[in-house]
């Protein structure tokens, strides 16, 4: 399935990668993931004494060797688990240029995801979103689902304003089953009503990662002489010598980084910011590392 | 202060362009399309304020620089008032010039005048163009010299090379005042008074306060540049007098003449040779060589003389040639006579004893010959008893001396002499009074004193008596060196001139006046060895009086047979009868006025380098006797007054206003800056003269200043607006 957003080198790495579930989340086969029930599955947990009428296949022989004692090995039931993508469509997202537009990289970084996914015979799910949702593709494990939203994502052109917050609520609300949550967004919306969507997914137990889709002018801000900024999402321009307010800006932004960040920590969201100057493969492979690393701890 | 260009001013409208642009400019705007709104919002409302204060910063900055530049092209000057100065930085220039005979001191081989005109022709060479120049020259008077259009420099650089020092002494007062005037009468803004001087200490301290005042009055309009021309010390010894010494000039003996010479300079002078002429003819013995003269030292040379003819006749004293050659000479005018009458009222005549009468040893001084030769004797004395005295006496006498004579009384000087006495002294002659106990205290002041005829010098007081074992004598040391009794005090070692060894047992006392009182008193030309007054004089009209207060007998002390009593009393009769040639003796300056015989005829004057003027009759007012007035005596020496084509006239002897000598030690620098209150711009005359001059001008020029302030704020402005982000 040839996709301007999937690129070989992204696909190979993250592939190889895996996208593991951290948390424990309910699935509907069997699968890599943990699934909060036990039994004969394939993660072993630990060994149990020989009952007559267990199964003899799971005795541990190397242990008899040792031991001479029959002991049974117990394992974790692993099930699958659906990964529903956020992707914010948003006017303010069309900023940048072709190498470094937001909208596209959030794009490639959804395609990317749900490849992963639907690889690994995890479900994904698709739901572009603005002022309210725009687009909703239902989880499916197929490749052909895959195919399906990366149609979708070709058609998709950035409009509306950003209201994640609401958003992030109803999807916790509807959403019952426990599974992956990626927000993939530029967050330009109020930090109190972002955290309490956030939140509220957490406490359904979703295990949710944001990735913080900014254009490095956003948070430089770069520019010098006269400017006008013509705001995307409402009808407002600010006229301004860009070099004078460059201070004020940066702090401003910084601080609401820093506040978003922390509320992702205190309520164990992952969170990963996206530079779209830095090539997607760099903070997507540092985060699926990361992933894996927690998920054998 | 004020603007050498100020129609530059206008440009300060320019301080408007920083403000329109301020409010009607409109930059462009590169439009960005942004999602990040709100961060902008914040940053941009945190920032308005600061931006804005630095914006308004900027435009005030950006004014105040257009204003500046305005003010620094207009080129403004540190001046009290601005006027239309349509000359731009063309100065008005008022040189004042002193005359006086100190500019003739030689130091080197030009003269302190020869330096000054070189400074003043320099400054004018380096005025800037358009300027004005009027040259003051300036003695103990001041007079505006030229030019008559003072934009003519030409004019003016002619004026200067042309002037001559006078014999005049310096005062400033009068040049300062001047050059005050002529500030007023010039145009410009920038006005300089240059005075051009050896700055010596006369100048500055005869009027001191008003010198001051006038000083403050030339600042508050320009600048004021004092000049020192000449900064050397300068050798010298003038002849500051000439008289005859203890006679009467008369023909037929030789006389002696005491010339006095001093030493005005700071060296010691020695090898001096002093020489006397009558008539620019040199006397027997006309030389007389003074060994050593410290600096400040006066010292009184006798040269004797026998002058054949009688009549009017100019001696001249004369010492060799030093640095400053105007008071090396010394003209007097003498009547020499054939005969000295002198008219003796003795108040205490005794014929059976004549040593007791009060004029035997008075008479007997006035003639120091054998009996057998007294006929041939100049001096022709004449006794009358008081009470014979009348004023028909008087008509033919050079001289009165009152012997212990009474006012009032049986036997007293009757009325009409008493009161022709006055008519007699205020003609030019003289009169002697002795003391005695004919001399009644309230008699005499009320008839000689200021409710009568005004002759007695001070109101007398009580006679007294000395003790007998301390008698009291003439103190030497109690004589002004310039009186005619000089010589008592300077030869100590003369039998003749021992004053302390007239003891005087019994005087008059005397009431001195109090300050105020001292304008129309006399003065006390010798005191006793107590303090107490001796001799009195009184000038009366153009004649004087002399007060003894002591008796001319044996009475009252040995006095009168003292050996210097015959000194004394023909020194106070040659000082008395020489007054009659005030009229002839003269200060240069002081105006020559006299009336011939001839009143019909016109005459002429003949100066002492030999130019000549017409005077024509002589003139007078209703009840001004007629006179010809020679007014131009700014040069000592002969002027000799006769009828238009003759040669031969009447002398009369014009001298060197000593007070120059006296005072030639120029005043420093700091010592003039405390006299006058503040610091005026000090030049010597030389290469730097107009360098510092233009350095005091520009100084007084702020466009320099204002420039570099200007630089300064505009690098400050572009730091701040690059600092800003708002750079033009």
């Amino acid at each position: 399935m040839p996709s301007t957003y999937l690129q070989p080198s992204v696909l190979s790495r993250a592939e190889a990668l895996g996208i593991k579930a951290r948390s424990i989340v309910e699935g509907l086969r069997v699968g890599d993931h943990k699934s909060p029930f036990r039994g004969f599955s394939v993660e072993f947990v630990q060994h149990r004494e020989y009952a007559p009428g267990d199964d003899i296949r799971h005795i541990d022989w190397k242990g008899y060797g040792r031991s001479e004692r029959y002991t049974i090995k117990q394992y974790e039931q692993e099930t699958n688990f659906a990964a529903h993508i956020l992707l914010d469509g948003s006017k303010s997202m069309e900023y940048g240029d072709r190498a470094t537009n937001k909208l596209e990289y959030a794009k490639l970084l959804a395609a990317t995801l749900s490849y992963v996914v639907v690889k690994q015979r995890d479900s994904a799910a698709l739901n572009v979103f603005g002022a309210d949702w725009r687009v909703e593709l239902p989880a499916s494990s197929s490749m052909a689902n895959v195919n399906t939203i990366l149609h979708t994502l070709e058609g998709i052109v950035p409009e509306d304003t950003t209201r994640i917050g609401p958003l992030l609520e109803q999807l916790a609300d509807r959403v019952r089953r426990r599974g992956l949550v990626f927000i993939i967004s530029d967050m330009f919306d109020e930090v109190d009503a972002v955290l309490k969507g956030l939140k509220h997914l957490r406490f359904q137990g979703h295990d949710v990662t944001v990735f913080h889709v900014l254009h490095p002018d956003e948070v430089e801000f770069p520019f010098t002489g006269n400017v006008k900024f013509d705001g995307l999402e409402l009808p407002e321009e600010i006229k301004t010598r860009p070099h004078l307010i460059r201070p004020a800006y940066q702090r401003v932004v910084n601080d609401y980084l820093k506040e978003l960040r922390a509320g992702c920590d205190a309520y164990r969201v992952d969170y990963v910011r996206m530079n779209t100057g830095v090539p997607i493969e760099q903070p997507l492979s540092k985060y699926l590392v990361t992933r894996l690393q927690m998920g054998r701890l | 202060m004020g603007f050498l260009a100020p129609l530059m001013l206008i440009g300060g409208a320019a301080a408007g362009i920083p403000l329109a642009l301020h409010f009607f400019y409109r930059a462009r705007y590169r439009p960005v399309p942004w999602g990040a709104m709100k961060f902008l919002r914040l940053a941009v409302e945190q920032t308005s304020r600061r931006l804005q204060f630095q914006e308004l910063v900027l435009l005030l900055l950006r004014i105040f620089l257009m204003m500046l530049l305005a003010v620094a092209l207009a080129r403004p000057v540190t001046c009290s008032k601005v006027t239309a100065g349509k000359r731009g930085e063309a100065v008005d220039a008022v040189f004042v010039t002193d005359l006086s005979y100190s500019m003739n001191a030689r130091e080197g081989a030009k003269t302190r005048l020869d330096l000054a005109k070189e400074a003043a022709l320099k400054i004018i060479d380096e005025l800037p163009a358009n300027s004005t120049v009027q040259v003051i020259t300036c003695t103990d008077r001041a007079v505006a010299a030229g030019p008559k259009s003072p934009r003519n420099l030409d004019q003016a650089r002619l004026l200067i090379k042309n002037l001559q020092a006078t014999q005049q002494s310096t005062d400033f007062l009068p040049g300062l005042t001047e050059a005050v005037a002529a500030l007023g009468r010039a145009e410009g803004s920038a006005k300089e008074v240059y005075l051009f001087s050896d700055l010596q200490r006369g100048g500055w301290e005869r009027e001191s306060s008003a010198v001051r005042l006038k000083c403050d009055e030339i600042r508050a309009q320009g600048a004021l540049f004092l000049v020192r021309c000449g900064t050397q010390a300068v050798r010298n010894v003038a002849v500051v007098d000439l008289k005859p010494q203890t006679d009467i000039p008369h023909t037929g003996s030789r006389m002696p003449f005491t010339v006095l010479v001093k030493n005005t300079g700071t060296e010691p002078v020695t090898g001096l040779t002093v020489t006397l002429k009558v008539d620019g003819q040199p006397l027997d013995k006309d030389a007389q060589p003074i060994e050593k003269i410290a600096p400040g030292e006066t010292k009184p040379v006798t040269l004797t003389g026998k002058i054949d003819q009688a009549g009017w006749r100019v001696l001249t004293a004369e010492v060799k040639p030093d640095q400053l050659d105007d008071d090396n000479k010394f003209d007097r005018a003498i009547l020499v006579r054939e005969k000295v009458r002198i008219l003796i009222v003795d108040g205490s005549p005794n014929e059976r004893d004549p040593e007791k009468a009060g004029s035997y040893f008075l008479a007997h001084a006035l003639l120091p010959v054998p009996d057998e030769f007294k006929f041939l004797y100049h001096v022709r004395p004449t006794v009358v008893k008081a009470a014979d005295a009348s004023p028909g006496l008087l008509s033919d006498k050079e001289a009165c001396i009152l012997v212990n004579a009474p006012l009032g009384g049986p036997g007293s000087v009757p009325a009409d002499f008493v009161q022709r006495l006055g008519e007699f002294v205020k003609d030019g002659h003289g009169l002697m009074i002795t003391a005695g106990p004919n001399v009644e205290k309230g008699v005499y002041n009320r008839l000689l004193g200021p409710g009568g005829s005004g002759l007695l010098p001070m109101e007398l007081g009580d006679a007294f008596e000395a003790p007998k074992d301390a008698p009291l004598f003439p103190d030497p040391a109690s004589i002004d060196e310039k009186s005619f009794l000089a010589r008592f005090r300077l030869s100590a070692n003369d039998p003749f001139l021992q004053l302390r060894d007239a003891y005087v047992m019994k005087a008059v006392g005397v009431v001195e006046p109090k300050a105020e009182q001292l304008k129309d008193s006399g003065r006390v030309l010798m005191r006793y060895n107590d303090g107490r007054p001796a001799l009195l004089g009184k000038q009366g009209g153009d004649g004087e009086v002399l007060f003894l207060t002591t008796a001319v007998d044996k009475d009252w002390g040995f006095f009168a047979t003292n050996l210097t009593f015959q000194p004394f009393v023909h020194g106070a009769m040659t000082h008395l009868i020489e007054r009659s040639a005030a009229g002839f003796n003269r200060v240069a300056g002081e105006p020559i006025r006299w009336t011939p015989k001839d009143l019909n005829k016109s005459y002429q004057v003949t100066r002492p380098d030999g130019s000549r003027a017409r005077l024509g009759k002589p003139q007078g007012g209703a009840t001004e006797q007629l006179a010809l007035t020679v007014s131009d005596t700014t040069r000592a020496g002969v002027y000799t007054i006769s009828e238009e084509g003759r040669e031969v006239g009447t002398k009369f002897a014009v001298i060197p206003d000593l007070r120059e000598s006296e005072t030639m030690d120029p005043l420093p620098d700091q010592q003039i800056d405390e006299l006058l209150g503040f610091k005026p711009e000090h030049l010597t005359s030389g290469d730097e003269t107009t360098t510092k001059a233009e350095t005091v001008r520009s100084r007084n020029e702020w466009t320099v200043t204002a420039l570099l302030a200007l630089l300064l704020f505009a690098v400050f402005e572009t730091a701040l607006a690059w600092f800003c982000g708002k750079a033009w």
